[in-house]
């Protein structure tokens, strides 16, 4: 396709499209499961990627009051109302409304106190501290993979108890040695919950900066290994060999960006990543949804070693899309608003 | 008694009737921009702020230290609020030194570099706040680095300083600024002296390394001059290239501006302050308390903060009165309009 990208009109686009499909509550559901769609979690994602988007801040405020009026007795909040508070909801929830004027601050310590019990003797952090399916005759599933160290979760459990000058509520410096043994050869991170390596690089590498635990050596590294993974066309897919998807292609396009102290490989990655963004925009102002979220059988520990994913379904062992496009379009528009800052 | 509330709720209660208070009073003395005369204000600045980071920071950082200071891989967890402000603490520093330039009946033609350096001093110390209240080994190496030799040898050489050898990214980038802000004021003064302004500078360097030097929180006397230090350096930037510098007056309007937003600050932030242990004139009032939850009992209990914010309105009316006789800012409103944005910006 001819032309240049151009990032502002990307973003503009992407922006009115997230508005347009916020709910009136202030609500961003996506990621339909057996649970149903994630709300809390999701609306967090989208409100903090649009904090910094000109133009937002009328659907952010709506999203922030909603998530200030759902925070639970327990201090947390949930991939949806239906089941328990976990500490990865939580933690996106307290980044989202750090910051926004009307939140007391209150709301943050008794968050805190909720991730804190979420850490595990390795210094990580479960998903989930309380069994999660519980059955009929009071017994639970078992769930332990549920309840154990996940990396991703980790991740963005220290970057929220740093940025809302709650580290004493854990072991922050355990779980900052955690993700940095959890680091693979070519610098890049995996989770539990994501197919892929872009997005537990993308919160590995931001705990790592907020904790002023990343070398400059590092840091390049962890740039160059995500750089090398670029197709030709400029994308990114979730696992080797696959196709360039939209989300994977944010996440890793910012990773690089923000890592790299080369203005040379700032400038090869973006122009190639916005150009392949330009041409994979939909109509309508989103980028496409992929299957990203694992749903993991809740006893399963090792998700990386199952090779068959169920596409979509509803059930465990199943690779979710997405589909409202919510997740995608709002990682889109954090890069592009990266970009623009630059 | 307030002060046997939970720790939560008094933290919560501090931080609700800190804003309450603040607001009422303002309102009442015409000090609270109406919500669309804000709004349009405030984007007002963030585009003047946009303009002069992409004038200002490039050329004095050099490309890779500028996509550096961008970048999350500096500053640490606070450095995501330094990136997203630093359009506003452009603005800032830029509106104040201009405000400040009119009261002086400086040149019209001097007063763009004049409140360009003054733009750089205020990020430049935003940063070096943020660097120092980080308690990073770092602070300390940039405290060696600033000497008061280092500041009188800037003045007279800014572009010879070398700071592209200092091995620490976030140490390099504050000392550029630092190196920026001299190069700026030596062309603003266009030959002339800079002995006053360097005096300001040394004299805000002491009040900034006496506060952090104090064994817990500083005096509330040495957390307001280190809260001044900054404005009195812009008075000084807009003083720059006149023949006649009425310092006098417009050193009053900067102590005056710089009192409001000191207190203001510290008014706004003092829950944040108190959980973090930070430097705060009114928490230092209270010091020998206790911990900080008996502080912000004490604080509720006490007309303290009704105290600071009388002395914040008291400040920005002299400041406003003083500001309301000289004319228009470049951005079109007038400078205690201008200035009466910022103070709702700072009120969250």
């Amino acid at each position: 396709m001819a032309g240049r990208a151009d990032p502002e009109a990307m973003l503009a686009s992407g922006r009115d499209f997230l508005i347009s499909a916020q709910r009136r509550s202030g609500a961003w559901p996506d990621f339909l499961t057996a649970a149903g769609d994630s709300t809390d979690w999701t609306t967090a994602w989208v409100a903090r990627t649009l904090h910094r988007v000109p133009g937002s801040g009328e659907a952010v405020a709506r999203a922030v009051r909603r998530l200030a009026d759902r925070q639970r007795a327990d201090g947390g909040w949930g991939y949806n109302g239906t089941v328990p508070a976990d500490a990865d909801s939580t933690a996106w929830c307290v980044l989202a409304l750090l910051g926004q004027p009307e939140v007391r601050p209150s709301v943050f310590c008794r968050a805190a106190r909720l991730l804190g019990r979420h850490q595990q003797p390795d210094g990580g952090f479960a998903t989930y501290a309380v069994p999660v399916l519980a059955r009929d005759d009071g017994s639970s599933t078992p769930d332990k993979g549920w309840r154990t160290t996940h990396l991703c979760v980790t991740a963005t459990v220290v970057r929220a108890l740093l940025a809302s000058g709650n580290a004493e509520a854990a072991d922050v410096p355990a779980a900052i040695g955690l993700i940095r043994r959890q680091r693979g050869e070519a610098g890049l991170w995996t989770g539990y919950w994501w197919q892929g390596c872009q997005y537990p690089t993308r919160q590995a590498s931001l705990a790592l900066c907020a904790a002023r635990a990343l070398s400059e050596a590092d840091a390049e590294r962890t740039a160059t290994g995500t750089a090398a993974l670029q197709s030709g066309a400029g994308g990114w897919s979730a696992e080797p060999g696959g196709s360039p998807v939209a989300l994977a292609t944010a996440l890793a396009a910012a990773t690089s960006l923000d890592l790299t102290a080369s203005p040379a490989l700032q400038a090869a990655v973006t122009e190639r990543a916005l150009s392949w963004l330009r041409t994979a925009q939909l109509a309508d102002g989103s980028w496409p949804a992929s299957p990203c979220l694992r749903v993991p059988r809740p006893g399963r520990h090792r998700p990386e070693r199952l090779t068959r994913w169920h596409q979509d379904s509803l059930g465990f062992d199943s690779l979710v899309s997405d589909s409202r496009r919510l997740f995608t379009t709002a990682a889109v528009c954090e890069y592009l608003a990266t970009v623009l800052a630059r | 008694m307030i002060s046997s509330w939970p720790r939560d709720l008094l933290f919560d209660e501090l931080w609700l009737k800190s804003r309450r208070v603040l607001r009422e009073a303002l309102e009442s003395r015409r000090m609270w921009p109406g919500d669309e005369d804000y709004r349009r204000g405030r984007r007002r600045q963030e585009l003047r702020g946009q303009s002069l980071r992409n004038q200002l920071l490039q050329p004095a950082l050099g490309p890779a230290d500028y996509g550096t200071l961008l970048s999350p891989r500096v500053f640490g967890h606070g450095g995501d609020v330094f990136r997203s402000s630093l359009p506003i603490a452009f603005a800032f520093g830029h509106e104040v030194t201009t405000a400040l330039h009119q009261a002086r009946e400086g040149s019209p033609g001097a007063v763009e570099r004049c409140a360009a350096a003054g733009a750089l001093f205020n990020v430049f110390c935003s940063l070096f706040d943020h660097l120092h209240d980080s308690g990073r080994a770092g602070a300390a190496a940039l405290k060696a680095l600033v000497t008061p030799g280092l500041l009188a040898e800037l003045a007279q050489n800014p572009s010879g300083a070398g700071f592209d050898e200092i091995a620490d990214a976030e140490a390099r980038v504050v000392m550029k600024l630092l190196a920026a802000f001299y190069a700026e004021a030596v062309e603003a003064a266009r030959g002339g002296d800079l002995s006053r302004l360097v005096g300001a500078v040394g004299r805000a360097y002491d009040a900034e390394l006496n506060s952090l030097a104090a064994d817990g929180p500083a005096d509330p006397e040495s957390a307001l001059e280190r809260g001044i230090g900054p404005f009195l350096v812009m008075s000084g930037c807009a003083a720059l290239g006149s023949s006649h510098p009425a310092a006098a007056d417009a050193d009053r309007l900067a102590v005056d501006l710089g009192t409001a937003f000191t207190i203001l600050d510290d008014i706004v932030d003092l829950v944040s302050d108190l959980r973090q242990g930070a430097s705060n004139s009114l928490i230092a009032e209270f010091a020998a308390v206790g911990e900080p939850a008996e502080i912000a009992g004490a604080l509720l209990d006490s007309g303290a903060l009704a105290v600071a914010v009388g002395k914040v309105c008291d400040h920005l009316g002299r400041a406003a009165d003083g500001l309301g006789r000289t004319g228009r800012l470049p951005s079109g409103a007038t400078a205690s309009d201008s200035l009466l944005v910022f103070v709702r910006d700072w009120c969250g």
